[in-house]
């Protein structure tokens, strides 16, 4: 088994271990507190407008400012799921359930305990299996080829387009449009310049990451603008000491387990997300009631199950794009933004090279995971106040960060135009149901599979039998056939 | 008239202008692959065939209830001062603008407390200016 050599782990350590990336990592994770928690606004919007602000910065701070925020936006979206039953992001829906009859009880700092504890063990577990998978998946990708590469990348954007929100035909129409936006500028094989309008800006394409700040972040604004929202009202807790926690979850401890391998597979595989394994957990925790189980226990049980199934896909999202180039959720999806910025590219030779900032992002984590849970337990009651700042407020200065740091990166004044311009043409889309994800992933994807498609005919001499006669591609052909038939079947029978 | 019916027939629309500007797009004479149009026809195909199947299956929600929701007047304002602020972003001071922005952008969402007008906007705009300026450096547009 491949691991990272012990020279690579020290060099990693060293350099996070420094007062800057510490305070980087706090930072973050504040952040992601304050960006998960507030309904809305989502981890990948966070994501999306801290990355500009990376690009002054080295690698290790970028990457504890971003990765704070990744996993602790995640887990804050529980918050306001689990006071008010209005998720902070998609992905914690399935604790609302569970988590809301808690603090509906007068339980609600039970709730949060839980929900800290169980994020914390979920991304801890699956920054285990990054740190055991990546290397030898990265290993295996070194065989992969072109056509591979086109096979792979189709089928993440397949995953993410019958995973999303809404209907299977909007899904696809999504990621097409999203891969239409991924054709504009200068076409890499054959030099031609594709749809630029004559504008000079667009010669090397829709940049990336004022795309997703105008489909994450400015669409979800625009969306909160209309809703006419009120701060929150808060229930009343009850307080609940923390030394019953240990016992609590060592009661659940299979299922904890259970549920953060789940949403540690769900996140390797390209495209998916927290959602789906928030919703796999929460079901299959679900299952396992039976009939004398009480109310109580059953939404402990959903909501601990819920959580760390969610947070675990952080590190499971990760090996994909470390080891593949491949995005396994859209905030990994932005993090490509955040890598090349720091002049890497993500992909089969990313730890073999770069053996020291993987242990970085690694060492990141962790002490991002241990960060949640220790801010997350001391300030569980503290939290909530996220509530009460008024979308009046917090909106407009969420927008005028999208505009700040869509300049930054560039220092292109038409990329501002651009957020703008995108934003209100994907909160357009969103008001008819469209999903965001598939169409940013179309974005990502898109030049990876268009180019893996015309460099594979040429490699095999034009013959389109190669993409099934070589078993990778096949298998994975033959994946997004059942992927394309299941959501099929699920559509109709909705 | 159901909204996705609208939604497929703009989808399947949008489809058949991405293959007409495909086509006008200038191709090598002897390419060893596919060509710079092959990928924004297929595209075009698939944008059609969505379009049409939403035209052909519609969901249930009602074209009134989404141009409803789209017409909700303080998120048209809010759209409106977003767009106006970013297509200015290069002529504009961007403390000016910030600060201008904010204070009609929290009028239109419901703000009427005069000293949270008074002091957030211009609390923003300094604040985020400086953040930018010293911490990140990165020279905002400015008239100085």
């Amino acid at each position: 088994m491949d691991l990272i050599p012990l020279d690579s782990v020290l060099a990693g350590a060293a350099a996070v271990f420094q007062a800057k990336v510490l305070l980087a990592i706090l930072i973050g994770v504040l952040l992601g507190f304050l960006f998960g928690a507030s309904p809305g606004l989502t981890a990948t919007t966070g994501v999306a407008i801290a990355t500009p602000l990376t690009f002054g910065v080295s690698f290790e701070v970028a990457m504890a400012l971003l990765l704070g925020i990744y996993a602790a936006g995640y887990f804050a979206g529980s918050i306001p799921a689990i006071l008010i039953n209005t998720p902070g992001a998609p992905g914690n829906a399935a604790s609302a359930l569970g988590g809301y009859r808690l603090a509906r009880s007068g339980q609600a700092d039970l709730a949060i305990s839980l929900a800290v504890v169980a994020s914390a063990f979920g991304g801890l577990l699956s920054l285990t299996v990054l740190m055991l998978a990546a290397p030898n998946l990265a290993s295996f990708a070194l065989e992969f080829t072109s056509v591979e590469y086109f096979a792979l990348g189709l089928f993440g954007l397949i995953c993410v387009a019958a995973v999303s929100s809404g209907s299977l035909v909007k899904g696809i129409a999504g990621a097409a449009l999203g891969m239409a936006l991924g054709t504009v500028g200068i076409d890499e094989v054959g030099g031609t310049t594709r749809f630029t309008f004559g504008l000079p800006e667009l010669q090397s394409g829709i940049p990336l990451i004022p795309a997703l700040i105008a489909f994450f972040a400015v669409a979800e604004l625009l969306l909160q603008a209309a809703a006419q929202q009120d701060a929150a009202d808060l229930p009343r807790q009850r307080l609940h000491p923390l030394v019953r926690l240990p016992g609590l979850m060592l009661r659940n401890g299979w299922l904890l387990l259970r549920s953060a391998l789940t949403g540690t597979v769900i996140g390797i595989l390209p495209g998916t997300g927290p959602t789906i394994a928030a919703w796999i957990a929460y079901g299959q925790s679900a299952r396992r009631k039976d009939a004398a189980e009480g109310e109580e226990r059953s939404a402990t049980r959903g909501l601990i199950a819920a959580e760390s199934a969610n947070n675990a896909v952080t590190g499971g999202a990760l090996v994909p794009l470390l080891t593949l180039g491949i995005p396994g959720d859209t905030v990994t999806a932005v993090l490509i933004g955040a890598l090349l910025i720091q002049g890497i590219d993500p992909g089969p030779f990313f730890i073999f090279e770069h053996g020291d900032l993987f242990a970085q992002i690694l060492i990141i984590l962790v002490i991002s995971a241990l960060l949640i849970l220790i801010l997350g337990l001391g300030a569980r009651r503290v939290l909530p106040k996220i509530l009460t700042i008024p979308p009046r407020i917090l909106l407009p200065i969420v927008a005028v960060l999208c505009a700040a740091g869509g300049f930054a990166i560039h220092h292109a004044p038409f990329e501002v135009g651009l957020i703008a311009v995108l934003g209100i043409g994907g909160y357009i889309l969103a008001r008819f149901g469209f999903p965001m994800a598939p169409i940013v992933i179309g974005l990502v994807l898109g030049p990876i599979i268009e180019v893996n498609l015309r460099n594979g005919l040429v490699a095999n001499d034009m013959d389109v039998t190669v993409f099934v006669t070589r078993p990778i591609s096949a298998v994975l052909l033959a994946a997004i056939a059942a992927t394309l038939v299941w959501s099929a079947w699920r559509s109709r029978r909705r | 008239m159901k909204a996705d019916r609208l939604a497929g027939v703009v989808t399947a629309v949008a489809g058949l202008a991405l293959a007409a500007a495909s086509a006008g797009l200038d191709i090598l004479a002897s390419q060893p692959t596919l060509s710079a149009r092959f990928f924004p026809y297929l595209l075009a195909g698939v944008l059609v065939l969505c379009g049409l199947a939403l035209v052909a299956r519609p969901g249930e929600r009602l074209l009134n209830e989404v141009v409803g929701q789209l017409l909700v007047r303080r998120g048209l304002a809010f759209a409106g001062l977003l767009l106006v602020y970013a297509l200015t972003f290069r002529y504009v001071d961007f403390r000016f603008g910030t600060w201008a922005f904010v204070l009609a952008a929290m009028w239109v969402l419901g703000s009427r407390s005069r000293l949270e007008l008074l002091i957030l906007p211009l609390a923003v705009s300094v604040a985020t200016y400086a953040l930018f300026r010293y911490g990140f450096v990165v020279l905002l547009p400015t008239w100085t």
